[in-house]
């Protein structure tokens, strides 16, 4: 069945979407920006989390860990260089800022790293499975049970953060009204600070995933964080469990896709799935709408 | 500022064309073969119109009714491609195959501008840039377009003689041709800034929905603007790949949507000035910047970290962009 | 009758905004629409100037179904607004806010752009001299060059109104035109409204401060949650149970009955 094969190789890589996906919405649907320097931050948790394991010569989940501390405090510092001036400025500006941000990141990381690609050195074996189905076998790869299962037990932690503690059930509620949460007393900065941190935190944790998945270079930033992007506007902007859903949905098309049809198109399908979300239906799988008032 | 008073309307086109035409045909003048402006510089000169004009028909969409957006490159390179492929293919004659890239450009403008009727702001950059994207995923996998690789060896447009064969070093015609279409379009915009259309631009980009109220058929003038730009970025690109002689996907990529884009914001959206001065400064820069460091050996190209920070302090610094507007109404 | 609609119905999601509104108002008179919060008043405006499409229910301008037309349309017709939280284009100057608001009245496209026609430039000219007109008459001439955004608040309300005027309306539909005024300012509201009077324009509006309310309008609609609980005279209506219960709750009603005794 290959089907069913195509599915389970893709929920690896959907889980990772995901992860991605959730850092860009939680930032749009709380400060209102789309942060385009998100696929960076994912590219330089990706090399800390290399160099922890090549140089260091860390074990992987202490590297994981470094590494998304590493990556949320590069977001906080870009929001607090870049964004935070620019607070009651016009979006527009805003965005340009993001855009130079992260043209100067991508590329200063390409002078300071070299634009090759190189693969996470291998710390442990990973097992295949044969599962027999049917009249077929399945072939798990227990590197991407392992990867699924990181990503499970991150959004875990995300869940129990946004339900069980005051910092986190602020952020979903700004997520959902932004200025009523401030005239409710919660310190506005501290909660985008919040954001920036987490949002970086999972971008950072994706960017180790793909690196040990497949591998990193200076330009991975850029697909990264588009594909991040559309999965999040697929699950609705500003929903996390949307982004949850959205990207292992894109993982799986994905898979699905490039083996029964051309792999050329393979990155096209991301786009063209937030276009018609946009069009179709704009508040995406989940989302909230965004109703203006007149 | 009195010196951008004094520069209005033809003063300016004419001081433009001045400079330009001077640059191209000095040496025509003068002693020959050798030459006053070397052939680099003409060719940076032609590129910076090229680009002045891709710029001014972004600023209908980005400038005059406010709604960025990063698939610019796209109707540049559907414009390439399609005067590529008619005379490539159909063996068209160039001047019907440029006119036919503007009309092609501008009949796909109609889908690409329809999101922009339902989807705003900070969603509509994002569905642009999409549609960009796709766009060059199609270039890249179609046999017709020629694969990553491009279509080479493309015709050299003649009016009576071969482009080639006028001027000293056969770039003269294309940048007497990019500086027609640029001046054209500037008059274009300005004339359109002071009509009727143009208040609709204005008030659909202060706040649609009062403009609605007004009596401005938004949908109209949206779809108008998308139009209007994607049939002049059209041209542009027919003109570029005609002169570089071949066409790739990489003149629909990101990269370059992102590049007309600040060309705009930086130069000043909603000026016409403000067009030509970034498209001139953003391609003017890089190559200088590549020259320094050929000169003077650096192992890298400094330009795009350069770019990431010019970007980052125009936002701080001047927002408007350089020539832009504090007020924006025209008489 | 110049405006009127039957079961006018708006919905979003679950929620119903508008409940079956049956509503009426003759050519020349001047109405005003009351309620307390969230009754349902904008929407009612909203979907009557075409802003929003109705839900259900019918919509009749000066005799003309136009149930499903768009709010440009409407202008046209005959229909001008103003809004609760102000819309005016912000960067550009009073003046030029008055202009566009005369943009249903002229009519020159693209190709009079280009060529800069005779037609262009005539409409400029009429454009100009009516702006001018019309800020002489709501008192803002001093300050015509003066971007929107920057004048004060009550300025601001009086260039939305005088920028609705620039359509030439036949009904003007004024969404809280009193809204943080001072009572000298209301009164030279309530100025203003009754010279739209007397040029024959009719005037629907939406209004929480009663003082204009009670002094101007001959005919009053009470809304709540999305339907028409009362309509009137306003002496009528001040005193109709409903109505105080639906402003101000029973208890308190109660509560003045006892103390009258």
């Amino acid at each position: 069945m290959v089907l069913i094969q195509q599915i389970i190789n893709g929920m690896a890589l959907g889980g990772i979407y995901s992860l991605i996906a959730i850092g860009w919405t939680v930032v749009f649907g709380i400060v209102g920006l789309i942060n385009w320097t998100h696929g960076e931050v994912f590219m330089i948790g990706a090399f800390v989390g290399f160099f922890m394991v090549s140089v260091f010569k860390v074990n992987l989940i202490a590297a994981l860990i470094i590494a998304m501390m590493a990556s949320g405090l590069v977001a906080l510092l870009i929001d607090r260089m870049a964004y935070r001036p620019l607070r009651t400025s016009p979006k527009l500006a805003a965005f340009i800022t993001a855009l130079g941000a992260s043209t100067f990141l991508r590329y200063l990381a390409a002078l300071v790293w070299e634009p090759h690609a190189r693969a996470y050195p291998t710390t442990f074996e990973f097992t295949v499975m044969h599962i027999p189905f049917g009249a077929s076998t399945l072939t798990i790869n227990s590197l991407q049970l392992f990867i699924f299962g990181v990503t499970l037990v991150i959004m875990a932690l995300l869940q129990w953060f946004i339900t069980r503690t005051m910092m986190g059930k602020a952020m979903l509620a700004a997520s959902q009204d932004f200025e009523m949460v401030g005239l409710m007393g919660v310190e506005v900065e501290k909660l985008v600070m919040l954001t920036f941190g987490v949002s970086g935190m999972l971008g950072g944790a994706a960017g180790v995933l793909v690196g040990v998945l497949y591998a990193i270079d200076p330009m991975m930033g850029s697909m990264a964080g588009l594909k991040g992007w559309a999965v999040a506007v697929l699950g609705g902007v500003g929903s996390i469990s949307g982004a949850m859903v959205a990207g292992l949905l894109l993982g799986i098309a994905e898979n699905v896709s490039s083996a029964y049809i051309s792999s050329g198109y393979r990155d096209a399908i991301a786009f063209i799935a937030m276009i018609l979300t946009l069009i179709v239906k704009p508040t995406g799988l989940m989302g909230f709408k965004f109703e203006e008032k007149v | 500022m009195a010196w951008r008073q004094w520069l209005q309307g033809w003063r300016g086109a004419f001081l433009l064309s001045a400079f330009v035409l001077g640059v191209s045909f000095i040496d025509s003048v003068l002693i020959r073969p050798d030459y006053l402006f070397p052939p680099y510089f003409k060719h940076v000169l032609l590129i910076c119109l090229i680009y002045s004009i891709a710029a001014l028909s972004l600023n209908f969409v980005s400038g005059y009714i406010g709604q960025t957006s990063l698939g610019h490159a796209a109707f540049f390179g559907l414009g390439a491609f399609t005067s590529a492929l008619l005379t490539q293919v159909l063996n068209w004659p160039f001047w019907p195959a440029f006119l036919a890239a503007g009309v092609v450009s501008a009949i796909v403008g109609l889908p690409l501008g329809a999101p922009a009727v339902r989807v705003r702001g900070p969603f509509l950059v994002v569905v642009t840039y999409g549609c960009g994207e796709v766009f060059k995923y199609i270039a890249l996998n179609l046999e017709v377009t020629g694969g990553p690789a491009g279509l080479p060896g493309l015709v050299t447009p003649s009016l009576f003689v071969s482009f080639n064969d006028i001027g000293a070093t056969g770039k003269e015609a294309f940048i007497v041709l990019a500086l027609a279409l640029a001046l054209f379009l500037a008059f274009f915009s300005r004339r359109i800034e002071n009509s009727r259309v143009g208040q609709a631009f204005a008030a659909i980009r202060e706040d649609e929905i009062a403009a609605s109220a007004m009596g401005v058929n938004v949908t109209y003038y949206k779809l108008l603007a998308f139009v209007l730009s994607a049939f002049f970025a059209g041209l542009a690109g027919s003109l570029l790949a005609h002169y570089l002689s071949f066409v790739s996907p990489d003149m629909l990529s990101s990269a370059e949507s992102i590049m007309m884009l600040t060309m705009v914001v930086v130069g000043g959206a909603r000026s016409i000035h403000g067009c030509f001065l970034g498209a001139f400064l953003l391609t003017i820069l890089p190559e200088a910047l590549r020259m320094i460091k050929d000169t003077i050996g650096l192992p890298f190209d400094p330009w795009l970290v350069l770019f990431g920070l010019i970007l980052i302090m125009m936002m701080r610094v001047r927002p408007q962009g350089i020539l832009g507007a504090d007020t924006v109404f025209r008489r | 009758m110049l405006l009127r609609t039957e079961k006018l119905k708006k919905t979003f999601g679950g929620l119903i905004a508008v409940n079956e509104i049956d509503f009426c108002i003759e050519a020349g008179k001047i109405a005003a629409i009351i309620g307390p919060n969230g009754s349902g008043k904008t929407t009612f405006f909203n979907v009557v100037s075409g802003i929003l499409p109705a839900s259900g229910g019918k919509i009749f301008f000066d005799d003309q179904d136009v149930t499903s037309r768009k709010a440009h349309e409407m202008t046209s017709l005959g229909m001008a607004r103003t809004f609760q939280n102000i819309r005016l284009f912000a960067n550009l100057t009073a003046r030029d806010n008055i202009i566009l608001g005369r943009y249903s009245q002229t009519s020159s496209g693209l190709l009079d752009g280009l060529f800069n026609t005779p037609r262009l430039q005539r409409e400029r000219r009429e454009s100009e001299a009516k702006a001018a007109e019309l800020l002489a008459f709501v008192g803002l001439e001093k300050v015509a060059d003066h971007m929107a955004k920057n004048l004060p608040y009550g300025a601001q309300r009086r260039l939305e109104i005088a920028r609705a005027l620039a359509s030439e309306p036949k009904l003007l539909l004024l969404d809280e035109p009193a809204a943080g005024m001072n009572p000298k300012e209301v009164d030279a509201l309530l100025q203003l409204i009754m010279k739209l009077k007397d040029f024959g324009i009719t005037i629907l509006l939406i209004e929480h401060q009663m003082r204009l309310v009670m002094n101007i309008a001959e005919q009053v609609i009470v809304f709540d949650h999305g339907v028409k609980l009362a309509e009137g005279l306003p002496a009528d209506v001040r005193c109709n149970p409903a109505v105080v219960e639906a402003y101000i709750g029973s208890e308190v009603q109660r509560f003045v009955k006892r103390k009258r005794h």
